[in-house]
């Protein structure tokens, strides 16, 4: 199982990667990246089996890296879970709309998490 | 009636005394000073004349030229000799003036010498400094620059004193204004609100970084700890199988029932153990998931900078003068001010005319 986590904050992904290691996995199941533009750039090198991105980033945010994974590339049907703060309703359905398959609003914990996780591994 | 020849004899003789004596005297009086006049003798003997004729009016005459001989000769001595002294008087006198002219005279001479003689030794003075004269006046020229430099430059540095201590001054007043909470804190860079915040951010993710490794750390030595447990739980584990087939072939060695007893406490231990450790690890856990909010919280920060960044544009545009900035000189105390510098009208007239311009 390999795991993207994008997300600019150093903290966040660090935390996201713990979550990630509670659930069973080691450390070198993840790779992290801090934009869109370096996360397309690992998406291109790697394969993998789901990615975890924020929304509010610098230089490509993360809707917009939804869209360009969707609309192009080697990771079009990857199943994406938005992790962001953004917790209103248009937001939610903005970010349906451009392809995510499921939503976290921080703060979360680990069982959230995997909750997601199944949910998207089942579909 | 005639004359007798002795009568006119005696007559003239008596006349020409009077003369003689007048002449003489008149001599010695031309010689020696002119100040008793002839006119005023000759008015003396005219009194003396009509004296002797008032008295008898023929004889008169002659006992008048007589007793007029007798008074006149008499009165012209008297006269003679106050003439002389008068006479003498007045040389004296005059005397006296010429000699006060004289010294006064001589004064000025003397003083005129002591003159020239000054003005000598300065023209000797000047002529023997015909040449020293030039290198002199060169020097007392570059003297004079170089006091006016010093001068100069003292002044500058007087300038630069009064005007750091005046800064000096200025920055207390304001300093202690600032404690006192009547002013703001100045604009740096520890107080602009935009910078500020961004540091604030910046700060707290950086040490909720340090946070994660020291908690990362102890995550990782409960993993150790829990690896060596581990371990040493298969050992008992495999201990307490042997002591119990010990136990079973020989009952009777009560050894072999103590230790299996040990091993299976050992082995409980183990277990408390490793609970006690994921019951850390979760704790650790939550404390991790705890510090999503320094992200919550500095993206809250970051919406708080972009309003003040875009209200800062939104003044600035508000406030921006198209036209080239020139400084304007504006008033600093206008009427109707609280200022204690304004002046009164009345206050204004005298100062004026304390100037007198």
């Amino acid at each position: 199982m390999k795991i993207l986590i994008v997300d600019d904050s150093s903290t966040m992904r660090r935390i996201i990667g713990n979550v990630v290691t509670q659930l069973g996995y080691s450390k070198e199941d993840f790779d992290e990246a801090e934009d869109g533009v370096k996360a397309w750039k690992l998406l291109g090198q790697s394969q993998y089996d789901v990615i975890l991105t924020d929304w509010n980033m610098p230089n490509m945010n993360g809707l917009d890296l939804v869209k360009k994974t969707r609309a192009e590339g080697t990771h079009m049907k990857t199943p994406i879970i938005m992790i962001t703060t953004e917790g209103g309703k248009g937001e939610v359905i903005t970010a349906l709309k451009a392809g995510v398959n499921n939503y976290i609003v921080k703060p979360f914990n680990a069982e959230i998490l995997k909750e997601k996780l199944d949910g998207v591994f089942k579909k | 009636m005639s004359m007798s020849q002795e009568e006119i004899e005696s007559l003239m003789n008596g006349i020409d005394l009077a003369e003689d004596e007048a002449s003489a005297n008149a001599e010695e009086e031309n010689n020696s000073s002119s100040s008793m006049s002839e006119n005023d003798i000759a008015d003396l003997i005219a009194q003396t004349d009509l004296s002797e004729e008032k008295s008898e009016p023929k004889k008169e005459p002659l006992v008048i030229a007589k007793k007029e001989e007798t008074v006149t000769n008499s009165s012209v001595d008297e006269i003679l000799k106050e003439v002389d002294q008068v006479v003498s008087e007045e040389v004296d006198s005059s005397e006296d003036l010429d000699v006060d002219s004289l010294l006064k005279e001589l004064e000025e001479s003397e003083a005129k010498n002591e003159n020239s003689e000054n003005i000598d030794d300065i023209l000797a003075s000047i002529e023997n400094m015909d040449d020293s004269e030039e290198i002199e006046e060169k020097t007392d020229n570059n003297i004079e620059k170089i006091v006016s430099e010093k001068a100069k430059e003292k002044a500058k540095v007087e300038e630069k004193k009064t005007s750091a201590s005046d800064e000096k001054t200025g920055k207390e007043w304001a300093e202690n204004k600032i404690q006192e909470g009547v002013f703001p804190f100045p604009a740096d860079q520890d107080t602009k609100v935009v910078s500020q915040l961004s540091e604030v951010a910046n700060d707290t993710e950086e040490k909720s970084l340090q946070i994660f490794d020291v908690l990362s750390l102890v995550l990782d030595n409960n993993d150790e700890a829990s690896k060596e447990i581990k371990v040493n739980e298969t050992f008992v584990k495999e201990q307490i199988i042997l002591l119990k087939k010990l136990n079973n072939k020989f009952p009777n060695v009560p050894e072999f029932q103590e230790n299996l007893n040990l091993a299976i406490s050992a082995q409980e231990s183990n277990k408390n153990l490793l609970s006690i450790i994921d019951a850390e690890n979760m704790k650790i856990f939550g404390a991790m998931e705890l510090m999503q909010f320094n992200d919550i919280n500095r993206q809250k920060i970051e919406r708080v900078m972009s309003v003040i960044r875009k209200l800062s544009s939104y003044l600035n545009n508000l406030f921006e003068d198209e036209r080239p900035e020139n400084e304007i000189i504006v008033a600093k105390h206008i009427h109707g001010d609280n200022s204690e510098n304004l002046l009164a009208d009345d206050d204004l007239e005298s100062l004026i005319s304390e100037f007198g311009n």
